[in-house]
């Protein structure tokens, strides 16, 4: 049996598997028969093996250069550097999609070993519905995109290639992080859907909830975060962020995540909020299916159309099926949902919250509606208007400053109103030093004010956490206890807490980054010849050599800079290469960058003009480095604030 | 203690005056590229001629740099590239006609709903304190 048969008969096998564990789940609760139950259980376990084996097929038939294979062909060839082809698998759609798959039924999986026991009411109908979202990839991929179809005749001798863009280090991570993040919201999804149509929306549950929404999340934010870093080192992707429509629709679910982890805590504290929490979710879901929409329909123009296919219709039509089985879920059982507190203050923890989600939705409708606005305007005024970067800064920058403010304040209330003395306490020297540095960089500059507000936002938001801490912490270092072990000490009492203040310092550190770019960046552009030498803020850049390498694929051409110090002594060594591809008839250009804590130097061979002759564009972007710093906090905070309470003690 | 800290407040501010007006403003250099993100690159997908390679690319960016240094305003170079290639060719339409409906709606919903939202906010804390 060669290999693309066993990959599509275990993809035939984990349909059957989806199918046996839906219908066996409803005839089990219908009939109240815990064995039948069982049974739907099991197959929903074996569909990961089967998808996983499935998915190994294709791995290995792209690392063995299998081009009788039409997705091989068309994703790999014989040239291409041998790391790619292990991850070629979702460099298209066909491969994206048994990826989404594979990651959709190992997510069944591990809900099912994880979760609590005492949620047994509701495994059933959350057996169904993530079957059910399974079923969709899986029979897509059966009847429409199958990634193992073959070549009967004339079977090529070698590929087509990889898209020359995914050639990058980022490959790696990016794409199977953003693609892992958007398909796992069915997890948080899927488990309040169970939860509400068994009635069982209780506490527990919405730990299980909090901590797999925390999870997709982050994995979300950090793949949005390294796409952002991916379009930073090439040329083309608008620095590090373009406002992109396949940018946009990773970024929308990941905002309404957002709101979502933050008003769930109201939820866990007060018990209010649930109409609203299970509204977030259902949102954020069929957002998700969106971007599904967006990015393989392709009915917009981007940048980033690599799995770009003619299904348009199949992810619209799912997209609407979910946004309909959202709403008949919430309008049938809104009674169950419902729930009676209200606010006590408008000064208060929840009222914050609340404002947050504000913002936060404001973004995702602001990002939605530029979205589809040239759809709206082709359609009803015939007319093509592009929607891009200016708008979203404009529209966008002032609302994501507000929201910048309110995770200032916010945390300074306290749960069901905060007295006027307390505010004053604790806002004052947050407030001082945030019009300080609003007064220092407003007048020492000609940069527009936002970039002032933005860092004094941040000045804000910082010394609020700072002030929080050291209060915190002085309660314990008055009773003996060293400022170091008392800090700690601190974040361990309050993991959640502490964990989330890490991850607000990590977003502080990316608008950093945001405002360093946006505000500060200084850019050239030359025409140079090897040996010539430039002078740049503080650098001076010798051109060493250009070095050409032809490969079978593409033409390699190398760029090697020299940076010297004051003395003529070389203190770094930079590349940036511009790699044609003649089969795509495309270029991939990559900087050379020399990153440090202050500023970046980025250095990019845009064009060769002969041998020794090339256009660079040059830049210092101040501050980006602390970008990608936020990756690891951002990370560090999450696992914080997911570490279980009492790990040591059970 | 309030009076000591607007005092200090307030000598900090007017020295961040002073030297806010003595150190110089210096010139923004980034006009053009301010420029090539607010044009589209009429072959490619989805990218502005800052960004794409492509020759009507680097052609275009030619035709700005010649423009800004002919001292044309910035929509004078815009409605330049308007006129040939059509609204779309901007990479944010224009806040007229039309196009108004995108500037606008955010604006006017978003300040709706945060007016609704807020009088709820009231209302509810009201309610029950």
């Amino acid at each position: 049996m060669s290999i693309s048969n066993l990959g599509l008969s275990l993809l035939v096998i984990t349909m059957n598997l989806c199918i046996y564990s839906i219908i066996g789940s409803i005839i089990g609760i219908r009939l109240g028969n815990s064995q039948i139950k069982l049974s739907a259980k099991n197959a929903a376990y074996c569909t990961f093996f089967t998808t996983l084996i499935s998915s190994m097929c294709l791995i290995y038939a792209f690392v063995t250069n299998d081009f009788s294979i039409k997705y091989v062909f068309m994703h790999s060839n014989l040239s291409m550097d041998p790391a790619y082809t292990w991850v070629a698998m979702y460099a298209g759609n066909e491969g994206s999609l048994l990826y989404i798959a594979l990651v959709i039924s190992l997510s069944i999986l591990l809900v099912l070993l994880f979760k609590p026991k005492d949620m047994y009411e509701s495994e059933p109908h959350l057996i169904a519905i993530m079957s059910g979202f399974l079923l969709f990839f899986i029979g897509v991929m059966v009847f429409f995109a199958n990634p193992f179809d073959t070549f009967q005749t004339n079977i090529p001798s070698d590929g087509r290639g990889m898209n020359p863009l995914l050639a990058h280090p980022g490959m790696f991570s990016h794409p199977p992080l953003l693609m892992a993040g958007l398909a796992t919201i069915s997890i948080p999804f899927s488990l309040i859907t169970s939860m509400i149509l068994t009635g069982t929306f209780r506490n527990n549950g919405l730990d299980f909830v909090r901590t797999t929404s925390l999870i997709v999340w982050s994995i979300l934010g950090v793949g949005l975060l390294l796409g952002s870093w991916w379009a930073y080192t090439i040329l083309g992707w608008g620095g590090y962020w373009v406002w992109d429509p396949i940018e946009n629709v990773g970024l929308m679910p990941w905002l309404v995540m957002t709101a979502f982890i933050h008003s769930i805590i109201v939820q866990r504290r007060r018990g209010m909020f649930r109409v609203w929490n299970v509204l977030l979710i259902f949102l954020a879901f069929v957002l998700a299916q969106f971007g599904m929409f967006i990015n393989r329909g392709g009915p917009v123009v981007s940048v980033h159309s690599f799995a770009a296919s003619t299904l348009g219709y199949i992810f619209l039509g799912f997209m609407v099926f979910s946004a309909l089985f959202c709403s008949l879920i919430f309008i049938a059982n809104y009674n169950k949902i419902y729930s009676e507190n209200k606010i006590e203050s408008v000064i208060s923890r929840e009222a914050a919250f609340l404002i947050n989600n504000f913002f936060l939705l404001a973004i995702t409708f602001v990002t939605l509606w530029g979205l589809i606005f040239p759809l709206i305007n082709e359609v009803f005024y015939n007319e093509t208007v592009t929607v891009g970067a200016p708008y979203y800064n404009a529209v966008n920058g002032p609302v994501i400053l507000l929201l910048l403010f309110i995770m200032g304040i916010g945390p300074n209330l306290s749960w069901k109103g905060t007295s006027n003395s307390n505010l004053k306490t604790n806002l004052l020297y947050p407030s001082l030093i945030a019009i300080i540095t609003f007064t220092l960089f407003f007048l020492s500059s000609n940069k527009p004010i936002m970039s002032s507000l933005a860092l004094s936002s941040i000045a804000l938001v910082l010394s609020t956490i700072i002030f929080e801490w050291f209060r915190g912490s002085r309660s314990l270092i008055k009773n003996g206890t060293h400022w170091l072990y008392a800090f700690f000490k601190l974040i361990s009492n309050n993991r959640k807490k502490y964990g989330g203040y890490i991850v607000h310092i990590s977003i502080l550190l990316i608008a950093l980054g945001v405002v360093g770019i946006n505000f500060y960046q200084v850019k050239i552009d030359k025409v140079v010849s090897v040996g010539e030498r430039i002078e740049i803020g503080n650098y001076k850049i010798e051109i060493a050599e250009i070095n050409e390498n032809n490969f079978n694929d593409r033409r390699e051409k190398v760029a090697t800079f020299l940076i010297l110090d004051s003395n003529e002594n070389i203190v770094n060594t930079l590349e940036g290469n511009n790699t044609f591809y003649p089969t795509f008839n495309m270029a991939s250009i990559r900087a050379g960058i020399l990153s440090s804590p202050i500023e970046d130097l980025y250095i990019i061979p845009s064009d060769f003009i002969d041998n020794d002759t090339m256009k660079l564009i040059i830049s210092i972007n101040p501050l980006v480095w602390w970008m990608w710093v936020g990756g690891p906090i951002f990370i560090l905070g999450t696992l914080i604030s997911l570490w279980p309470r009492n790990f040591n003690k059970s | 203690m309030f009076k000591k800290i607007k005092l200090n407040l307030f000598i900090l501010v007017f020295s961040f005056i002073l030297i806010g007006c003595i150190s110089d403003v210096d010139e923004n250099n980034n006009r053009n590229y301010d420029l090539y993100s607010k044009i589209m690159c009429p072959v490619c997908d989805g990218q502005t001629i800052g960004e794409s390679q492509a020759s009507i690319a680097n052609d275009m960016k030619n035709i700005v740099d010649v423009y800004i240094s002919d001292g044309k305003t910035d929509d004078e170079i815009l409605k330049y590239f308007e006129d040939r290639y059509g609204t779309e060719i901007l990479s944010a339409p224009p806040n007229s006609g039309t196009n108004t409906i995108v500037w606008a709606t955010p604006l006017v919903l978003i300040s709706l709903s945060f007016i609704i939202f807020s009088v709820w906010l009231k209302k509810s804390a009201k309610g029950n304190s």
